[in-house]
């Protein structure tokens, strides 16, 4: 466990470092605005989360598994869907969500989701990262958990969708589970815009991020966005970091990479406190 | 020379007009929970009739129906997202015998944006829901679509819960259908209140249910937008036996 969360914090503190380097005056958290107000937040204060609890409440842990290649690649390529059911069968109880980030399907071929929900005897969501045609990218989504609502951005460069889900923790909480692939800073601010509520208070991002704009984002974010927690995780050879955006009210305490099957996949694990 | 600049721009005015035209073909079809056929059998069928959007009523996801055992533990909307290709959405009305028991949605492409609506209901009748769907079609429009099966019991209840689908839909942004088992025919009050308040209705009055000497139409998909819409053709499929209900298709022209 030691070696997850070092993980985690050595992406999750480059934000808070780099915060703390830039600005001599927020030795403390900066009060935010409460969450609702909607503007996005003050833009000449800067936010740096507070530091959340060392000890991890394990009652209280959102796991999900994001199976990507953090690449431009397709997902599955020549692995066939059934074989990953075979593997995320067994353990899908303990686990909120799945995530096959660029599950990209083409008209009249089968759906990789649909098949592993099918196999697994879960619901299936399909977030569309791209405008509709014949062949579109986008992330499969598998889960236990019936959606009681798809929530979506459809706006500009942004397409994003969440599915709201009761999450079983210790006290049960309702979150959305939004997930996409930022390849711009504009499909950030256009996030933020328009949900600004839902990311401080009950909205978890969960997608990847080209890896090139993830420092100004998460620069950016510091004074747009107040209440909210971000972490990063990736290769330096890759074109993608994985990102996790909470509200300050979870912490995402490991990003864990591994394999699902033969597919990369890196295990979240998300605290609400 | 002057005849050649003719039919090319009626070609063109043809191909710009084309461009902006979106064909549906969009059924409803009401399942009996499956205790007919098995969802390989339905599911072959739906495909069969390429449709684009699919109203699903009498879904069940991991049941143990009495009546329908060989159904025990299917999710009756991956049975048939597998088996036609769709997306799927499912919208739980009741807890039930294990499982759940409510109305689903197959869509050919993705779905957008989904949530399950709670309908009115009295006391003593059971839960009903709608299910809303947002589907990005690839002319770049967004298409809304509603699935629901209305209250059986009194056609008061329906009144309410039509009353409640027309609020609902008063400021939707976005060309709408609306398909299902309404349990009402076409010249009640219920329906009324929908046609009242711009529902177009889609389908013709041939009797829907009982598959066997059918007497009365309940299934129906309506249309409402501002979106000009072309009814194309319409039909009950009585080439499917598979259920008590016949299922409703309508192809659709929308400008």
């Amino acid at each position: 466990m030691k070696l997850k969360r070092s993980f985690i914090w050595l992406f999750g503190a480059v934000a808070l470092l780099a915060a703390c380097g830039e600005s001599s005056s927020s030795e403390e958290p900066a009060p935010g605005p409460d969450p609702g107000d909607g503007d996005g937040g003050n833009e000449n204060t800067e936010y740096v989360a507070p530091e959340p609890p060392e000890e991890v409440n394990s009652s209280n842990l959102l796991q999900l598994r994001v199976l990507t290649t953090l690449s431009d690649e397709t997902l599955f390529g020549n692995v066939d869907p059934a074989d990953v059911a075979d593997w995320i069968s067994p353990s899908t109880e303990e686990v909120l969500m799945y995530l096959f980030e660029r599950a990209d399907f083409r008209l009249g071929e089968p759906l990789p989701q649909v098949e592993i929900g099918l196999a697994t005897r879960s619901f299936s969501y399909f977030v569309q990262t791209e405008e509709t045609s014949d062949h579109v990218q986008g992330t499969g989504i598998v889960t236990r958990n019936q959606a009681s609502e798809i929530d979506a951005v459809w706006e500009g460069p942004l397409k994003i969708s969440g599915c709201t889900v009761s999450a079983p923790l210790s006290q049960p909480a309702t979150v959305t589970l939004y997930t996409t692939r930022f390849d711009t800073q504009e499909q950030i601010e256009t996030l933020v815009a328009g949900r600004s509520s839902q990311l401080q208070t009950s909205g978890i991002v969960v997608g990847s991020i080209r890896e090139s704009i993830k420092e100004e984002v998460a620069e950016w974010l510091k004074y747009n966005l107040r209440n909210y927690r971000i972490a990063f995780a990736g290769s330096k050879s890759s074109d993608y970091d994985l990102l996790v955006l909470t509200p300050v009210g979870y912490v995402c305490r490991t990003i864990d990479p591994g394999t699902l099957a033969t597919l990369p996949c890196y295990s979240v694990s998300i605290e609400k406190l | 020379m002057k005849h050649i600049l003719i039919l090319l721009s009626a070609l063109m005015l043809h191909g710009a007009s084309a461009a902006q035209e979106l064909d549906l073909r969009i059924m409803s079809y009401n399942l009996r929970f499956g205790e007919i056929a098995s969802m390989k059998q339905i599911g072959e069928y739906i495909a069969s009739q390429q449709p684009d959007l699919v109203a699903l009523q009498e879904c069940d996801w991991d049941t143990q129906r009495e009546r329908a055992p060989q159904q025990h533990h299917v999710r009756f909307v991956n049975e048939l997202g597998s088996a036609t290709g769709m997306f799927t959405a499912y919208g739980k009305a009741l807890d039930y015998k294990g499982g759940y028991y409510g109305i689903g949605i197959l869509s050919k492409y993705p779905i957008l944006r989904s949530e399950r609506v709670l309908l009115p209901q009295d006391g003593k009748a059971e839960q009903r829901v709608m299910l809303v769907v947002d589907v990005e079609m690839p002319d770049k429009r967004i298409v809304t679509f509603a699935c629901t099966h209305l209250e059986v019991s009194t056609p008061e209840a329906r009144y309410e819960q039509a009353g409640f689908i027309n609020a609902y839909f008063a400021q939707a942004p976005h060309p709408t259908f609306l398909a299902g088992d309404m349990n009402a025919e076409p010249d009640t009050r219920e329906i009324r209140r929908l046609t009242s308040n711009g529902w177009m209705p889609l389908t013709n009055a041939e009797p829907t249910y009982p598959v066997k000497d059918a007497e009365i139409k309940i299934d129906h998909i309506f249309y409402r937008g501002s979106d000009p819409i072309r009814l194309n053709a319409t039909k009950r499929c009585t080439d499917s036996r598979l259920s008590d209900h016949f299922p409703v298709l309508s192809e659709v022209t929308i400008r």
